[in-house]
């Protein structure tokens, strides 16, 4: 018998949690036919042998213990059943982040080691909004102390972290036909005052300011160029584009920005 | 071997949830079933390939059995 390859934990997790689905399905399917009483999969706990290796990234992945292969690990996973709203409950909402962008998408996270980038990922911090939940507050010689980054590196994340950024824009229906421009982005308002915007070089009505979306209204010259923002003393930049013609598109023919109009501070 | 999901399709099969019926003067109604068994498995992308042992004899060459306890539960109109 092949003992097959070695994989991930998580890639076995999710590859078996996709198998229990179908088992559920496969019995729920009894109940249809006709069947007055069936049996529904409440809990389950397998004990495997496996064999521990680490790849090339210093991941640890594991497999099964072969024939005679002596001295395995016994790895013993347990399953229930949970409801629905369990799961959303315990989910990460990615609509619930104020700043959503990967860590990679800052140019400081370049310069984070392999070792400070795997400490991260193990904390679960994968998104700046996450990045800066963590950092809120707290000394970054104590994260330092808990996570072991260094400090220099961390406070180098953190400043980027907190420099405004357009991540896009797209155009919906304002009030009597005029188009109202949504800026997408990070750290776009500060606190009570209003950020500037300009369109090409030139100030624009801004509606409603917050940490991650501005509204504004350009003027009706306005089709293209370079747009900024500017808060707090720091600017970020992009292009914009709005759609030729009088009337305003809908709001699911918005624009998003690619990387060529997307932003950066 | 098969897919983890039909072994415990198969189980559930096997294990039956009534007996009997009032015309017969008795029924018995399972409500749940614990299973704890050994499995030949071998772990692949998609996830658990499995198999119940087949044999009662070891051959001196056989992989470490594993270990597999499920719970059913009764779930009807009834």
């Amino acid at each position: 018998m092949t003992t097959g390859r070695a994989m991930p934990v998580e890639d076995f997790v999710q590859a078996f949690t996709a198998q229990l689905d179908r088992a559920q399905d496969l019995l729920a399917l009894k109940a249809r036919t006709g069947r007055p009483l069936t049996f529904a999969l409440r809990d389950l706990a397998v004990d495997l042998h496996v064999f521990w290796e680490p790849d090339a990234n210093g991941r640890m992945l594991m497999r099964h213990a072969g024939p005679n292969e002596q001295g395995a690990s016994t790895l013993h996973f347990t399953f229930t059943t949970i409801t629905k709203s369990m799961v959303e409950e315990n989910t990460l909402a990615l609509t619930g982040d104020d700043d959503p962008r990967g860590l990679d998408d800052l140019n400081a996270a370049q310069h984070i080691d392999a070792g400070a980038r795997k400490k991260l990922e193990w904390a679960g911090i994968r998104t700046v909004g996450q990045l800066k939940r963590l950092s809120h507050g707290a000394d970054p010689k104590s994260v330092q102390s808990f996570l072991g980054i260094p400090v220099l590196q961390l406070e180098t994340l953190l400043q980027q972290a907190a420099q405004p950024h357009i991540s896009g824009h797209e155009v919906i229906p304002g009030g009597m036909g005029v188009p109202v421009v949504r800026i997408r982005g990070a750290n776009l308002a500060q606190g009570a005052s209003a950020p500037e915007v300009r369109f090409s070089g030139e100030p624009v009505e801004v509606l409603e300011a917050r940490a991650n979306e501005i509204l504004v209204r350009p003027m009706s010259h306005h089709s293209e160029g370079p747009m900024e923002v500017l808060v707090g003393g720091k600017r970020a930049a992009g292009f914009y584009r709005l759609p030729a013609g009088p009337e305003a598109p809908a709001a699911s023919a918005s624009k998003k920005n690619g990387p060529a109009e997307g932003g950066s501070p | 071997m098969t897919g983890f999901e039909e072994v415990v399709a198969a189980l559930a099969e096997a294990v039956p949830v009534q007996a009997g019926s009032p015309a017969e003067g008795a029924e018995i109604r399972v409500t749940d079933v614990r299973l704890d068994l050994p499995l030949e498995a071998r772990l692949g992308l998609e996830g658990l390939w499995a198999t119940l042992p087949r044999g009662l004899f070891s051959t001196g060459f056989d992989p470490a059995l594993d270990r597999v306890q499920l719970t059913f539960v009764a779930r009807g109109d009834v």
